[in-house]
């Protein structure tokens, strides 16, 4: 059984290994076939507020330093080692390599995103067992109007709202950055204070923003597992009600993994609108900053970076999953 | 049948609700001109006019009159997702059966090539795609329909994938029917439920991510959208320390809110209670 699910691990992994080979290839031929040429997304645009004026000799010289005048496919296996050492180029904004500026955001996004997951997952796991074991009682229908009305709320409004009503209003939180600028920290409980108070909001926001997709996923599993023979077994020896619920939590477990890892990719875009809209210095700011100013290698890399991430937790799930369900792999 | 009708459904209070909500956003998107007099472009007025007879929501920092830019908001809004929503069903469904009726290899390959691109985080995409072309709002809807049809193919190649060995297929194929016969008379009409609910749910995409692009300044200045109205609504400084923000801000977030919920309700509505 061991050997099973190796060689399952192995065959995911390889899965995931070719999807990273395609979005490194989408990247590679978005530049060429958009209108522009590919040397627009290194130099940036003729049309920006400061046109990038380029004589012949050194627009040359600049397609032979980045291979392209050579056939498409020595570009690509260029691209491609290119790639693999990190190496996607410099920002036209920033001036620096791609990857210094990635590396430096990564942190702050991987934050957010990790701590609004596990609040909003364990919030909707708690919400949505609840709602299916009480199903079609007033709590059940409740949740279930409210839950889609949350969902309705596009992120960057209920961000706005947030901020006007904990930042302005009440004065609770601080409403932009990720920490205080300038500012001399007495001591290690200070500094993360700070940066947990400038968390807060993008954080709370981007879990209401995951929290309702992960609730209806949850009940629908739930109630699912609620109509099995084991429950009503269970029930009839007469089990406790946390009991029962434990049993059913353990066997929706591995669908609500794989779901919510399946979802990450749709909470990047939360993520893109609510770092935009509390300034927050993770990817999704860079994202938007590097769209506003036409920065294409920064946007390229960042799509990368986040392409990565996403495929990463999602093996990490598959790995999670093959090992808390034994069946995994087994035809 | 006990099975209930689509029409049935429609017929709970969520459905009922989600309808009304709908028709009184059509209602407006029709008869736009008739219910304010200026043009969301006009910037001739004063800016920044406290809501009065004159303007009803006041106007936004350039002058424009703010009521009729929501009123002209609701047309770009629907109309991005009447031809997103219809553009991923076509081609949703088209792929779907063709992969589900087919099987074999060809199957395979094509529903591995839609798990690896709804993997894909779609937005930095959309991004990217949008600053190599041009603003405009057909770019935002060709994007959509390329980023969305995936989605509709797999739930299609699902259910084609059932109906195709099901009895009246089976039987169907048994007397002689050749294959575009059983999937127009046999199985696109079973696939209806599967397209309207793609429909909605592809609708709801398409006027949060309009409105979301909009709110990133991918928008299309010559189409008035609620997402240029927040955006620039929260870009003014002055707008949470004055009371613009209950005219110039809440109505477009609401607009947007209850718009998709309509759909929402539908779509709940529709699945029926589970």
């Amino acid at each position: 059984m061991d050997r099973k699910r190796s060689g399952h691990i192995i065959s995911r992994g390889l899965e995931y290994a070719i999807t990273f080979f395609l979005i490194l290839a989408i990247n590679f031929f978005l530049p060429r076939v958009m209108p522009g040429g590919p040397l627009l997304s290194i130099t940036g645009s003729q049309s920006s507020d400061l046109p990038v004026v380029i004589d012949e000799e050194t627009k040359y010289k600049l397609m032979e330093y980045y291979h392209l005048n050579d056939p498409l496919h020595i570009q690509f296996i260029h691209y491609i080692s290119d790639a693999l050492h990190l190496d996607f180029g410099y920002s036209i904004f920033y001036n620096v390599p791609v990857v210094d500026i990635l590396v430096g955001r990564l942190p702050w996004t991987i934050l957010l995103m990790g701590t609004a997951l596990v609040f909003s997952t364990i919030f909707g796991i708690i919400i949505g067992l609840e709602s299916a074991w009480k199903r079609g009682e007033k709590l059940d229908h409740a949740l279930l109007v409210i839950m889609p009305f949350f969902r309705s709320i596009p992120a960057f409004f209920l961000g706005a709202i947030m901020i006007f009503v904990f930042g302005y209003k009440t004065g609770w939180f601080p409403t932009s950055g990720s920490m205080t600028p300038y500012m001399n920290y007495a001591g290690f409980i200070d500094h993360a204070l700070d940066i947990i108070s400038h968390l807060a909001l993008p954080m709370l926001c981007l879990a209401a923003f995951e929290m309702p997709g992960t609730y209806l996923l949850v009940r629908n599993i739930c109630v699912q597992q609620l109509g099995k023979p084991y429950v009503l077994m269970a029930e009839a020896r007469g089990l406790k009600e946390r009991t029962i619920k434990k049993h059913v939590l353990i066997n929706s477990i591995v669908p609500v993994i794989n779901q919510i890892a399946a979802m990450l990719g749709f909470m990047v875009a939360g993520t893109v609108f609510i770092e935009t809209v509390f300034s927050y210095p993770g990817m999704g700011m860079l994202v938007y900053n590097s769209f506003i100013e036409r920065d294409y290698p920064v946007l390229q890399g960042a799509f990368i970076f986040m392409s990565l991430v996403v495929l990463a937790c999602n093996y990490v799930a598959d790995i999670a999953c093959s090992y808390i369900d034994g069946r995994t792999g087994q035809e | 049948m006990h099975e209930k009708t689509l029409f049935q459904r429609l017929k709970s209070p969520k459905g009922i609700t989600g309808l009304a909500i709908l028709c009184f956003f059509i209602f407006i998107a029709v008869a736009a001109p008739f219910i304010t007099s200026y043009s969301p472009a006009d910037v001739s007025s004063s800016p920044l006019l406290e809501p009065g007879s004159e303007h009803p929501l006041g106007t936004d920092d350039v002058g424009k009159d703010i009521f009729s830019n929501l009123v002209y908001g609701s047309r770009t809004s629907l109309m991005v997702a009447l031809l997103v929503s219809f553009g991923v069903l076509i081609i949703g469904t088209l792929a779907g059966v063709f992969s589900g009726y087919t099987g074999g290899n060809l199957d395979r390959v094509m529903m591995r090539g839609v798990d690896i691109f709804l993997m894909i985080p779609d937005l930095p995409l959309i991004l990217i795609l949008a600053a190599y072309l041009s603003p405009s709002l057909w770019n935002i809807i060709f994007i959509l329909i390329l980023m969305g049809w995936p989605v509709g193919a797999r739930i299609t190649r699902a259910q084609t994938k059932t109906l195709r060995v099901s009895g009246h297929v089976d039987f169907a194929r048994v007397s002689g029917a050749g294959n575009w016969y059983v999937i127009k008379k046999h199985i696109i009409p079973d696939l209806y439920p599967i397209m309207i609910t793609t429909v909605v749910m592809q609708s709801i995409r398409a006027i949060l991510s309009e409105s979301g692009l909009a709110f990133l300044g991918l928008g299309d200045p010559s189409y008035p959208s609620w997402g240029t109205m927040i955006k620039y609504a929260i870009s003014y400084p002055l707008v949470f320390f004055t009371d613009a923000w209950m005219w110039w801000l809440m109505p477009a977030g609401l607009c947007i809110t209850l718009l998709v919920l309509s759909f929402v309700l539908v779509g709940q509505a529709l699945e029926g209670d589970k």
